[in-house]
């Protein structure tokens, strides 16, 4: 690594006539940070220019920057809940593939059921948490698995199940997942998904009962299972958290400048009322 | 006479537009900074932000503030929100892309970086940009 220059631009003149022209930088490299335009303060008072903007433009500028910038935090939100999702499915089929080829027996698809449904009790569980969409993401694509492994393999029958209870539980898990799904889709939206959501939880907390049997049954297999999945899902929040401080930080600095920049016309006033009261000092004496 | 209406009879003849006043801004930050005023310049920054966020340079000058006082990781997701959003019409801005690299190789090892360096050179090609293609190539070499 060779050494760095310097990374900040010279100042404009028409700003900084005296003084260093060269910040120095902390990064080192060759300047990122352009100079401002020619004349931009050019027989301007800044801070009476900073205020006039601030003061007359507040309602066009300011509030448009900050809902701009609140759509686009939206949208990197939006953004990072579908990366999250992303990475969930992801962990999940992982998970899901080295599940499914382990399988070989009857009494195998037991401890497949056994996970299922701990996993769907855990995915409903989570519906009250403060990610809501991911969680939503999970619990579809869970509650999709199971319904399609009760559809093929009939466990829940071969384990004393009634036809017409494992019928409603197939029902039950479909409905709950295609619900669930549209839920994350509308990430988090209107009272309409949040309404079917909470129908849905209700009929999935019903399968997870009625369930639990075929969990107790295939436990024996399936904790191993269970552990992993729980470490994977540690794992996954930690990285979900990881990057919902990131996206934090960053909003936290945009938008508390709506603070800071009351603050700032306050300064500003003030730095300007002590320059005028310099000047008519100054005057004062001049005249004696 | 109040600061408006000194303001207001400064700028009688001409009130400032909206572009003139973020290269205002833009300009009082960037002297603050040179004054090593980083505070001050942290602050008027973040005002150009809340004005012009799909400007690159208030997201460089925020983060290089932050980098001043020894905070790289929080300047390096500046940079990171600012490769997107500043990017505007084009997919990603170079220079924030490089500024990350930068304040990450203070912080992380060279794995990141060059793959941070990659996407900047691929979106500095897209560009058809020669001075960011350069800026990045200078970069690569000075980094890793």
């Amino acid at each position: 690594m060779t050494a760095p220059a310097t990374i900040l631009p010279a100042a404009g003149a028409a700003l900084a006539p005296a003084g260093p022209a060269d910040p120095p930088t902390s990064g080192g490299g060759t300047s990122l940070l352009p100079d401002p335009a020619a004349g931009a303060l050019v027989g301007a008072d800044p801070l009476s220019m900073l205020y006039l903007f601030e003061s007359k433009d507040q309602q066009l500028g300011v509030t448009e920057g900050t809902s701009q910038i609140t759509a686009l935090q939206t949208e990197r939100h939006q953004a990072l809940q579908k990366e999250q999702q992303a990475i969930q499915k992801a962990m999940q089929a992982e998970h899901d593939h080295s599940f499914w080829d382990d399988l070989g027996s009857v009494c195998s698809e037991v401890a497949k059921v056994a996970v299922v449904v701990a996993s769907v009790a855990v995915a409903v569980g989570t519906l009250g948490a403060a990610t809501p969409v991911a969680a939503l993401a999970i619990a579809g694509a869970v509650l999709s698995t199971a319904s399609f492994v009760d559809g093929e393999c009939h466990v829940l029958r071969s384990l004393g199940v009634d036809d017409t209870t494992a019928g409603w539980v197939d029902t039950g898990m479909a409905i709950g997942g295609s619900l669930l799904s549209m839920g994350a889709g509308f990430a988090g939206g209107g009272q309409a998904a949040s309404s079917a959501i909470g129908r849905a939880a209700s009929v999935v907390a019903g399968a997870g009962g009625i369930g639990s049997a075929a969990a107790t049954i295939g436990k024996g297999e399936a904790v191993a299972r269970e552990d992993q999945a729980a470490a994977d899902q540690v794992a996954s929040q930690a990285q979900s958290d990881q990057a919902a401080r990131r996206m934090q930080f960053v909003v936290d600095e945009t938008q508390s400048s709506d603070e800071q920049a009351r603050r700032m016309l306050g300064t500003i006033a003030n730095t300007k009322t002590i320059q005028d009261q310099t000047a008519v000092s100054t005057a004062a004496a001049v005249r004696g | 006479m109040d600061l408006a209406q000194a303001s207001a009879l400064v700028h009688a003849h001409r009130t400032p537009s909206r572009p003139s006043a973020i290269e205002a801004i833009y300009a009082t930050a960037h002297w603050l900074l040179s004054r090593e005023r980083t505070e001050d310049a942290a602050k008027v920054f973040r005002v150009m932000l809340r004005v012009a966020p799909h400007d690159e340079r208030g997201w460089l000058g925020l983060g290089e503030c932050h980098e001043r006082i020894d905070q790289p990781r929080i300047a390096a997701e500046l940079y990171g929100a600012g490769s997107v959003i500043a990017g505007g019409s084009r997919p990603l801005s170079v220079r924030c892309l490089v500024a990350r690299a930068r304040a990450l190789a203070k912080v992380v090892p060279g794995a990141e970086i060059e793959g941070i360096l990659d996407a900047a050179e691929s979106a500095a090609a897209a560009q058809d940009d020669e001075d960011l293609l350069a800026l990045v190539v200078d970069e690569r070499r000075r980094l890793l």
